[in-house]
């Protein structure tokens, strides 16, 4: 039951990512460690990250989880997530 | 190899590093204005248990980003609320990816208006992507003293340092006199029976001309109304322009009025009004 949910959350970031990268031209494959800024995120597309994580699972980060770290990369968003929906 | 990154709460002992790499990202400023400007914010004495400076972005122990705030107290009616103008954003090249979310932390706090009063034309979508609506689209660059009078009302106008004989209120006293500390021109407008606050901040228009920048009315209907006097009292300063936010041109005022300049920006509950930029980055840092 947890496994399936953090595969599908962690589909579903990706498919975010994969979007918001495609708004750029981008469609290399996405690996679930890869430094997003490195990969071609922008400063507005992390924020449109963070806000459409928020919209998508229906959570609100809290400003002590707002750090780079948990936007490094698609797994690192996934914890994230899975953590703030765990603590719901 | 991903250097560690971290968002911190500036505090004292980061200051020296914090002014570096303004200077390095704000070039036309040295490094002393930014001494100086975060001098000013440990001064301010910001609301209890908000930074007192902002927060910088690090990585492996070196300040790579940073967004200043200002926290203040602004009064709406009877309520008093807390007001914040996150200002001089800049982070790194290579670290920049995560610039967006640095400014997000700096404006994500439920029951704080935030004022973006100087915002880059190219971070507009993520200011409107944050929450941010604009409030003011343009200014009015007024010459009050070519503003006839309005109005048989005798005003006096004076050094805020002085108090009027006529009924003030002590909130806008305690404005007028911060502002004065700050470097600004801190005045009381005194009618028979009122005394009406006035803060400006001298700047130059082109580098060149010099120029008051509207900082704080209680409406501008009053700086309308006593333009005349206030016109004559800036004049014998040098200053003949006064730099107005607004969204129209303002009836009663001599002057051109200039839609999309200088746009301005807020986030939360209090809409701010036209004529209150006050404890901004124009006030309190004299950006």
């Amino acid at each position: 039951m947890l496994e399936q949910r953090q595969s599908e959350t962690t589909m579903a970031v990706l498919n975010i990512v994969r979007d918001l990268l495609a708004n750029h031209g981008f469609d290399a494959p996405i690996g679930l460690d890869d430094n997003l800024g490195e990969k071609g995120l922008t400063s507005t597309d992390m924020v449109s990250l963070m806000l459409s994580v928020e919209d998508k699972f229906n959570v609100s980060i809290p400003d002590r989880e707002m750090r780079p770290a948990n936007f490094r990369s698609v797994s690192a968003i996934n914890a994230l997530v899975c953590g703030l929906l765990t603590e719901r | 190899m991903n250097p560690q990154i971290t968002f911190r709460e500036i505090d004292d002992s980061n200051l020296a590093s914090v002014a570096e790499l303004l200077a390095r990202g704000f070039p036309k400023r040295r490094h002393e204005f930014w001494r100086r400007a975060l001098n000013r914010l440990t001064e301010h004495q910001p609301p209890p248990g908000v930074p007192t400076y902002g927060y910088f972005m690090e990585a492996q122990g070196i300040p790579v980003g940073v967004v200043l705030t200002i926290f203040s107290t602004s009064r709406e009616g009877d309520a008093l609320t807390t007001r914040c103008n996150p200002c001089a954003w800049y982070v790194d090249a290579p670290f920049r990816a995560y610039a967006g979310l640095l400014f997000a932390k700096a404006v994500a706090g439920k029951n704080v208006t935030y004022v973006n009063v100087s915002p880059a034309p190219h971070t507009l979508q993520m200011m409107e992507a944050l929450g941010f609506s604009r409030y003011c689209n343009g200014l009015f660059v007024a010459i009050p003293v070519l503003t006839r009078a309005s109005g048989a009302r005798r005003a006096v106008i004076f050094s805020a340092r002085r108090e009027p004989s006529v009924s003030f209120d002590p909130f806008e006293q305690e404005l007028l006199a911060r502002h004065a500390t700050q470097g600004c021109i801190s005045l009381w407008c005194a009618t028979t029976d009122k005394a009406y606050p006035f803060v400006f901040r001298r700047r130059w228009i082109g580098g060149l001309i010099p120029c008051m920048q509207m900082i704080y009315c209680n409406a501008v209907e009053d700086f309308v109304q006593f333009a005349a006097p206030i016109g004559r009292f800036l004049a014998r300063r040098g200053a003949f322009f006064v730099i107005v936010d607004a969204n129209n041109p303002i009836s009663g005022l001599f002057g051109l009025y200039r839609h999309g300049s200088a746009l301005k920006y807020f986030k939360g509950p209090q809409r701010p009004r036209l004529g209150d930029l006050a404890y901004t980055e124009f006030a309190v840092l004299g950006i």
